[in-house]
């Protein structure tokens, strides 16, 4: 059954038993935070929050909205129910699912006539984002932060492009906000086509919409290309939208929170720090933000407020936008000709590696004879494209599974050489928020990346090393016998 | 049991076909295990690398099978002595398991207990054949879809005497075995080393000399065997980067339509060693790779390996037989292949310049060459029937 609002999610994941009702009052100062920080470290339940020691009642949080599960085989359960996939599917299953539906036609959203979410509208002076239940997520944070897992709407003066998209935002006083809008990013390309108009963007922020959206909203497909088109061939239905209220835009009919109003690039106040999807609470002091503008709050009775609390692995960066990128560098590369069997980013890299893996036979089918021109290959595949942020990439041959943690760091380890065959990189365009970069690299966004080779060397040609492990470094019929017999030799 | 009598009819054909190596034996075994519900079926007979069964694709069970148990199988025990002491009573003949071995025997033995039950082998029937020792069909089926009854017993029967013929045929034809054992003979023979290896450069025939350049210390050119699991196969290599890629680059032509190529690999002592590839021809890959008819057909490299940088001159003796050459030509032949002039040889020898004289235009006129050039031309020739790699 497909899930078209947050509320059926909500009832599908407790069915899975993933979700923990909190009806005790928590602080929206921290302790929130806290709590969804927790969980996403202990891939405990989402927590459901109804009730806040320092904001009045008539909203509701959902923690870990995409989290991981702790529980067996199912620890990308949310991510899988959230695109109607089965619920023991792996990210890497999920990612190949999607990248699959790259190739498929897009189908436009439906535009429907109201939406649930205009059960409370408030216009003009009425407009406080006050109300609205907005946490302190971690202490450093230069603000408190309402947008972590929405949707962004912005389209170009033209109206030839949607742009739906997730980035930060945070609540500056009653009537307006600030966020990340840099200009690699296509908000930014959409709101700099308005300001060259010497107009500010028209802007809606979906809040708490149904699960798959913030999934395209992370997907890094190239410029131009509406997600939304993209979302329904990848649901293999239309996304409803409703027409907005105080915009020219449409926004997800399924919002249990639309904000609407206009972003000014050319009008600055501070924003962040934030902690982020690296792992770290930046020490750096705020930056200057663009102001959004808000014309109109409108919402649904007890509405649901999505929260995520980024940070170390695993949280909904590395489960949703990690998974997105994966499956577009796997579509990228497939599509230039490189046979790779998976593109997966490692959660516990928090989106810094991104390991690549190749059938023995990759020489027939790409016609590149040395691994280091393979390596070079891939890296300018993936660094030419949005999907490019992540600044290393693990080459490996396709016996190791990059989603086995153990298994990775044992193959990297053995398989690298330190200096033969790697593909470097030395002036990218680049994520100011990786983590180990300078102050210039920040600055100017730019960066060196690598792709590590980790291929057998190229005088084996096909042959790869033999595996000492149980699994790989005895016969199928004495791994068979040991198995049956397990018990017999008195282990339990 | 599906239009029997019309699946019969066909499976005698196919039958037929795969005893004359005109089809397939797994085919067969398909239309066995269709017309009995059965979920496998046994005829080991010899073949390339050994005794196998002809009738399931190679998998985990059948490796297991010929591997060990194979050894613990009581119907092949059973069937063994039926044969030796009543062959013309049970040939043909064909029963269910439980009239072979007793049902107690069989659930306590070592074979259904580590074995037969994992294997779809619990239930079964036996059919005779063989010509000087027993080569049963055995067709099993798991727990979970029953027993065998009489009906089965009567369909295995009507086959049996056609399995019988068909093994006499496949016998006399010799077509497998004996394919593949001079083809090996053949390859073994050579003074050359040979390979065969597939597009990936996995070796899948490699003859004595050619195994044992690649096992020198210092060979160039090196086997390699491949993961990630044990019994992924050998595949040949190349000690230098640059040689294992026109390696590479050859073997891809020769096995892709295209003509192969000659290259030289340089051993670390400095001994160089000439390798040609060509694409296999298709009777001499099947035979040495061991494939049964109707298998699909992979292209495949052939490879030969021969020194370059060391003078090899035929023996006198072979040049003596070859020529007619008296034993004081040939040594005068194989000293002048060595770069020596007329003179050196005759102060080497003893004799007069003029006897050496006399001895070459005998050895031109008898190996009818034009002039000693055209002589040398014809001495490398046979030097590359010489053994060299030894």
């Amino acid at each position: 059954m497909p899930l078209l609002d947050l509320r059926q999610y909500i009832e599908a994941l407790r069915n899975l038993g993933e979700i923990q009702e909190v009806a005790a009052p928590v602080s929206l100062d921290l302790e929130l935070g806290a709590i969804i920080r927790h969980c996403s470290e202990t891939g405990s339940p989402a927590p459901l929050f109804s009730a806040f020691a320092d904001h009045p009642s008539g909203f509701r949080i959902l923690g870990a909205p995409a989290a991981t599960s702790a529980r067996r085989g199912l620890a990308m359960v949310r991510a899988a129910t959230s695109l109607e996939l089965p619920p023991t599917s792996s990210g890497i299953e999920i990612a190949e699912a999607i990248a699959a539906s790259l190739d498929l036609p897009a189908i436009n959203p439906q535009i429907v006539d109201s939406a649930p979410c205009f059960e409370n509208i408030s216009t003009g002076d009425d407009v406080d984002l006050n109300r609205l239940p907005v946490p302190l997520l971690h202490d450093g944070d230069g603000g408190r932060y309402l947008n972590t897992f929405g949707c962004i709407v912005a389209r170009t003066p033209d109206g030839s492009w949607t742009n739906w998209s997730i980035a930060r935002i945070m609540v500056v006083d009653g009537k307006r906000m600030t966020g990340l809008v840099s200009p690699q990013q296509h908000i930014g390309m959409v709101a700099k086509a308005w300001a060259d108009m010497g107009k500010p963007m028209p802007f809606a922020l979906a809040l708490g919409v149904e699960p798959s959206i913030p999934f395209i909203c992370a997907m890094p497909l190239p410029a131009k290309v509406d997600e939304s088109g993209r979302l329904g061939a990848l649901m293999r239905r239309p996304i409803r939208t409703v027409r907005c209220r105080t915009v020219g835009l449409e926004a997800p009919a399924s919002a249990e929170i639309l904000i609407e109003g206009y972003l000014h690039l050319d009008e600055k106040t501070k924003e962040g720090p934030m902690g982020e999807y690296p792992g770290y609470i930046p020490t750096e002091p705020a930056r200057d933000g663009p102001v959004y503008h808000v014309s109109a709050i409108s919402h649904r009775h007890d509405a649901i407020l999505p929260v995520v609390a980024a940070g170390e692995p695993a949280e909904e960066n590395h489960t949703v936008w990690g998974t997105m990128i994966s499956a577009q560098i796997l579509h990228d590369l497939r599509a230039a000709g490189i046979p790779a069997t998976t593109a997966w980013i490692p959660q516990q890299s928090a989106m810094h590696w991104l390991v690549v893996t190749l059938p023995r036979d990759w020489r027939r089918r790409t016609g590149i004879d040395a691994a280091q021109a393979l390596c070079q290959r891939i890296g300018e595949v993936m660094f030419s494209t949005k999907a490019g942020v992540v600044p290393k990439v693990i080459v490996l041959n396709d016996d190791i599974n990059p989603d086995d943690l153990k298994e990775l760091v044992w193959a990297f380890a053995t398989r690298c050489h330190p200096l033969l065959g790697h593909a470097v990189f030395r002036d990218e365009p680049e994520d100011p928020l990786v983590a180990y970069l300078r102050t210039n690299e920040k600055t100017a966004a730019r960066t060196g990346k690598v792709v590590y080779n980790c291929l057998p060397p190229d005088e084996w040609g096909e042959a790869l090393p033999v595996r000492a492990s149980f699994r790989h470094g005895y016969p199928a019929e004495i791994v068979d016998r040991v198995k049956r017999r397990w018990s017999e030799y008195g282990f339990r | 049991m599906k239009d029997t009598e019309r699946d019969l009819a066909d499976c005698v054909g196919a039958i037929y076909q795969a005893g004359a190596g005109d089809g397939s034996w797994l085919d067969v075994g398909e239309r066995i295990c269709r017309i009995m519900d059965a979920r496998r079926a046994l005829l080991v007979l010899g073949g390339p690398g050994g005794p196998r069964n002809l009738l399931m694709p190679a998998d985990g069970s059948e490796t297991a099978y010929a591997g060990y148990f194979h050894a613990r199988d009581p119907y092949a025990a059973k069937a063994r002595y039926d044969f030796a002491t009543a062959r013309a009573h049970h040939l043909g003949n064909a029963k269910l398991g439980t009239e072979l071995v007793a049902e107690n025997e069989f659930l306590n033995s070592e074979f259904y207990y580590d074995f037969a039950r994992h294997h779809e082998r619990r239930h079964v029937i036996g059919g005779m054949a063989g010509l000087t020792e027993a080569t049963p069909i055995l067709v099993s089926r798991g727990d979970d879809t029953g027993a065998f009854d009489e009906t089965h017993v009567r369909l295995l029967k009507t086959l049996m005497p056609h399995v019988q013929r068909a093994i006499e045929l496949r016998a006399r034809l010799g077509r497998n075995d004996e394919t593949f054992a001079l083809t090996r003979a053949a390859l073994e023979a050579l003074p050359v080393g040979v390979g065969v290896v597939d597009a990936g450069l996995k070796i899948r025939f490699i003859n004595d000399l050619a195994r044992r350049y690649l096992a020198g210390p210092d060979a160039g050119l090196f086997s390699l065997r491949s993961g990630p699991c044990v019994g992924s196969g050998v595949y040949l290599a190349a000690m230098s980067r640059e040689e294992a890629s026109v390696l590479r680059r050859l073997v891809a032509s020769a096995t892709s339509g295209g003509t192969g190529g000659a290259m030289r690999v340089t051993s670390r002592n400095g001994a160089v060693v000439g390798l040609m590839v060509a694409p296999a021809p298709q009777g001499l890959a099947a035979d040495v790779s061991g494939m049964d008819g109707g298998a699909a057909r992979e292209a495949f490299a052939l490879l030969i390996l021969r020194p370059l940088n060391r003078k090899v001159a035929p023996q006198a003796d072979m040049l003596c037989e070859m020529f007619g050459f008296s034993r004081a030509e040939a040594e005068v032949a194989v000293a002048l292949t060595g770069g020596a002039s007329a003179e050196e040889v005759a102060r080497r020898r003893s004799v007069s310049l003029m006897t050496v004289r006399s001895q070459i235009r005998s050895i031109l006129g008898k190996s009818e060459a034009e002039n000693l050039r055209d002589f040398e031309r014809t001495m490398a020739t046979l030097g590359a029937l010489v053994p060299q790699l030894r």
